[in-house]
């Protein structure tokens, strides 16, 4: 376009705009632009828009907690008993058993709890790491000492018990065979067995609690046990297989402090004189609650 | 502070709902999209209420608006460009095309006005005649002349290449020059 032509275009399609036309429309604009404001405002002021901006850092949070608590759970699973993990091993176990709510689903947790302990002294005994076996045992004995309560308050509720009860005595029978792995040959050998440095008293005489003494059951079979055979006023369970009898012990029998057969740890047979692998005079106070192992990983 | 950092800074004020940089931003561009408006629509009344729908726009879609293409201006002459499409359409006057569009030669532009140039014309004669060109030949003339827009910019009002605008604005001469020689030969 030539300067003079587009400059005459351009002139010949000035405008004017009175002041008036000017006014009114702004006049008439700024009225609508305050309405379309405050929509703006009250749309991103909208409950849900404020629940999401909360919800935001929550959400992030939690699924940050959620994968990091995912992850320890998985790690901790296979967590031995010298691993930094442990205490949050247990800590899952516990929370496993507390979400069972029947008497037998308890019991059979806390047999294969008690199975995974066992799991650990065998562990703990191939790698040299007696010094973990004391409180491991002693948290195997809680375990079974509950699930036994468990189980005979399930057979007094008119309960099958018979599947959980065969896990009892493999259980047992595995726990008697680790015994004797660790002690080697029995008391009439007279042979110091393996010294764990432990001051546990688990026996190998009479290896099954209560229930086995009376058939392998535990007198549950007939269904009258809860009175006969509780834990603690039974000749066979007193002091061994109480709620967490052992737990306060676990670190004087460590030490072979009092109570501990005086063998300064040894675990010969002549010392163990609990059926369940713990010495009743050892045992002063019950404490249900107390995790042994946890303690045991604070070394 | 230049022209343009002074724009953004008023874009994103207006962004984040500040009523007052709303107001600083209509009266810098009301002249101009006026001005435009009425040059297509001819009606005073009709002008105001597409400008003052335009604003309105303006202020709604602005939390979309970013910073690409052509920049601001465009961005709003483009709003601007749609009412007034709309307007025609609502009156039934859906196209402004008229048959000088067709057939054009490439004929050099500035060949085609320095004979127009050469004599005086009646203001009103040459927005006549402007306004007989096609819808997208009318918009190459008012936003070169009446706005200085770039070809880029007029690209992104007309949603065209750059290269097609070049070519619109010939063809905008050619028809031009030969709608004002009719008219002179009457």
């Amino acid at each position: 376009m030539t300067t003079e032509f587009t400059d005459i275009l351009r002139n010949a399609l000035a405008v004017e705009i009175p002041d008036q036309v000017r006014e009114d429309c702004r006049q008439r604009v700024m009225a609508g632009a305050d309405q379309i404001l405050v929509r703006k405002q009250a749309r991103s002021n909208r409950p849900a828009n404020r629940r999401l901006q909360i919800f935001k850092p929550v959400a992030l949070a939690s699924a940050m907690f959620t994968l990091l608590f995912a992850g320890t759970a998985w790690a901790a699973t296979g967590a031995e008993p010298d691993d930094f993990l442990y205490p949050v091993k247990q800590h899952l176990e516990a929370a496993r058993t507390s979400i069972a709510l029947q008497n037998i689903d308890r019991a059979r947790v806390q047999i294969a709890h008690a199975q995974t302990r066992m799991d650990e002294i065998d562990n703990m005994a191939s790698r040299d790491r007696s010094n973990y076996i004391p409180a491991l045992l002693a948290d195997y004995d809680r375990l079974m000492a509950s699930a036994t309560e468990h189980l005979q308050a399930a057979a007094a509720d008119g309960e099958d018990i018979s599947e959980v009860q065969a896990l009892m005595t493999a259980a047992r029978t595995r726990h008697d065979e680790l015994l004797r792995s660790l002690t080697g040959p029995g008391p009439d050998t007279d042979q110091p067995g393996t010294n764990m440095g432990t001051g546990t008293t688990s026996t190998m005489e009479t290896p099954d609690t209560g229930m086995q003494n009376d058939g392998g059951n535990g007198g549950m079979d007939n269904g009258t046990a809860p009175e006969s055979h509780s834990p603690g006023d039974d000749g066979s369970d007193a002091g061994n297989a109480g709620p967490g009898s052992m737990t306060p012990q676990a670190p004087s029998m460590e030490q072979g402090g009092p109570g501990s057969g005086g063998s300064g740890g040894s675990m010969h047979p002549s010392n163990m004189s609990s059926p369940t692998g713990m010495s009743s005079q050892s045992v002063s106070e019950p404490e249900p609650d107390s995790q042994p192992a946890a303690r045991m990983t604070g070394r | 502070m230049s022209e343009k950092r002074e724009l953004k800074k008023l874009v994103r004020r207006v962004q984040s709902g500040d009523l007052e940089a709303y107001g600083a931003l209509y009266d810098r561009f009301f002249d101009s999209v006026y001005g435009y408006v009425l040059r297509q629509v001819r009606e005073p009344a009709d002008a105001e209420d597409i400008v003052s729908g335009v604003f309105l726009e303006v202020l709604e879609k602005i939390d979309g608006f970013t910073w690409r293409g052509a920049g601001f201006a465009a961005w709003l002459f483009r709003i601007a460009r749609n009412d007034v499409l709309d307007h025609f359409r609502r009156r039934g006057n859906r196209s402004r095309e008229t048959e000088l569009t067709v057939g054009i030669d490439a004929v050099p532009a500035a060949e085609l006005v320095e004979s127009l140039a050469e004599r005086s014309w009646d203001e009103q004669e040459l927005r006549t005649a402007i306004t007989r060109l096609s819808e997208e030949q009318q918009q190459v003339i008012l936003l070169k002349l009446m706005l200085n827009f770039s070809n880029r910019q007029i690209g992104d009002v007309l949603d065209k290449s750059e290269g097609a605008v070049k070519a619109l604005r010939h063809r905008a001469m050619f028809s031009l020059r030969q709608i004002l020689t009719e008219a002179q030969g009457k």
